[in-house]
């Protein structure tokens, strides 16, 4: 399991960080969350639940959808795409990123419970509202931001977003520490 | 058999309950952003106005037109506007050449975000651009009379034209500065940010003042106090100075209250009309009578709009 863990704190990273090398990424967005994904299937293997498998399928969303925004981003300006819905596609796959990482720290929960953990699974369910709570004011306050598109309001809710990904990493960590001493 | 007690169950709804809340909230920031975002969009560009007056140019002594009067007109368009202006027309003078342009030579340009290749001051949704734009009299010579220019055809970089742009009111007058009279020996001028401005001349003969007159002084009522020795300009029909005597002029440009007005361009040259001894009129042109917006902030810029009746 701490395998998953790993891989899924080292997925997060990539989709957080990447370095810009003129007009391409190095590590763009998508690879991140593959990594994820082959995270949340080591972390199957060991206890397969439900919470698990869905937050597989909202992973192959993500995917999809980070794909499909790096090539928005290679095939040119966002700025010169016109039609409006287009500059909201990063609301998607924060979405998807929500219900992602809430299944996963549900999954982590249902195997606390399994192996009568109770303390750490209600330890987890703070975990997960505190960073539920974080990403829904993220995702509100970049609506709002990227309405109004005033650059120093637009570049606080990204570093606000980039915490709250710290504290999914931070919590990946913390699980991983935990299956490494059971 | 797992057992879960109903402490943890409870918490776990609860972090479900916040999760369809959140859900709710996101959607429904969204249906509303992207209808602020589609009602703040712009049709079409929204040309500024400007009150401005310049000396119309003259040929040199080999007959180049090498004199120009240049205007800045500004408009507001959508942040993600690609095109820009690249020939203007003044359909109503034919003897008038005009180029446009809306990059930057000589500092003519006053907003250039450098990372971007678009040009203009990024103001949230919008960005203001300023089109550079000269000016030319054929056979400038030959007249003698103000030319007044009010509506221009612009076009842009795509092909787009926009027809029948309003832009205020620019007067090309014949120019002055040459065969300035010779009664007065300047003795200060002094202007300031605050708009405020002080001319003071010396007087080499005896004068009376007839009036000042601009036709575009009435366009500037609101905002715009000029007072000649101590009585305000429409008040000086009349008065006299005596040689050796000191004519102070002043004036103050307040920024406009309105949100329409105070976006537009002002600069005008008023003319002082006065007499001298021999009772010959002539004219005196008063200068820095001026005002240019510079920064905007995007509340400010959407009033504007409104107040236009663009949004």
């Amino acid at each position: 399991m701490e395998k998953g863990y790993k891989s899924i704190f080292w997925g997060v990273f990539l989709a957080s960080f990447s370095i810009t090398l003129g007009p391409t990424r190095l590590g763009p967005p998508f690879i991140g969350w593959m990594i994820v994904l082959s995270g949340i299937n080591h972390l199957k293997e060991v206890h397969d639940n439900l919470p698990l498998r869905e937050a597989g399928k909202y992973n192959k969303f993500l995917v999809f959808f980070s794909l499909l925004g790096s090539l928005v981003d290679f095939m040119g300006n966002r700025a010169l795409i016109t039609p409006l819905i287009l500059s909201y596609y990063p609301i998607i796959t924060s979405v998807f990123e929500l219900l992602m990482v809430f299944k996963i720290i549900e999954g982590s929960i249902e195997y606390f419970r399994f192996i009568q953990e109770e303390k750490l699974s209600l330890e987890f369910e703070i975990e997960q509202r505190t960073y539920t709570v974080l990403q829904i004011i993220g995702i509100i306050v970049f609506l709002v931001s990227s309405t109004i598109q005033n650059e120093f309001f637009m570049t606080l809710t990204a570093v606000f977003l980039i915490v709250v990904r710290i504290y999914v990493m931070v919590s990946m960590r913390k699980l991983r520490k935990i299956v490494m001493e059971e | 058999m797992v057992t879960i007690s109903t402490h943890e169950e409870v918490l776990m709804e609860k972090n479900y309950k916040i999760l369809k809340i959140g859900m709710i909230l996101i959607a429904i920031s969204l249906i509303i952003s992207i209808g602020v975002a589609s009602y703040l969009r712009l049709d079409r560009p929204v040309f500024l106005k400007s009150y401005i007056e310049r000396p119309m140019p003259l040929t040199d002594e080999e007959g180049r037109h090498n004199l120009n009067a240049q205007f800045i007109i500004r408009y507001i368009t959508n942040a993600d506007d690609a095109r820009v202006v690249n020939h203007i027309e003044f359909e109503d003078y034919r003897d008038l050449y005009a180029s446009a342009t809306e990059y930057s030579h000589h500092g003519f340009q006053f907003f250039n975000d450098n990372n971007v290749q678009t040009p203009g001051q990024r103001v949230g949704r919008y960005r203001v651009r300023d089109v550079a734009v000269t000016v030319g009299v054929h056979n400038a010579e030959e007249k003698n009379e103000d030319i007044s220019l009010t509506r221009a055809k612009v076009y842009f970089s795509d092909g787009h034209e926009e027809e029948e742009v309003d832009i205020g009111e620019w007067i090309l007058y014949p120019d002055d500065r040459m065969n300035r009279p010779d009664h007065f020996q300047h003795m200060m001028s002094r202007g300031s940010s605050d708009g405020i401005s002080i001319v003071q001349e010396k007087l080499k003969d005896n004068i009376e003042l007839i009036k000042m007159e601009s036709s575009l002084l009435n366009k500037y009522e609101d905002f715009l106090e000029i007072s000649v020795g101590a009585r305000d300009y429409r008040d000086i029909a009349g008065e006299k100075y005596e040689t050796d005597g000191y004519l102070k002029m002043e004036s103050v440009f307040k920024t406009p209250e309105d949100p329409e007005l105070r976006m537009y361009d002002y600069d005008i040259k008023p003319r002082l009309h006065y007499r001298d001894s021999e009772g010959n009129s002539f004219i005196y042109r008063l200068y820095n009578l001026d005002y240019r917006k510079y920064g905007f902030e995007f509340l400010e810029i959407i009033k504007f709009l409104r107040a236009r009746g663009e949004l």
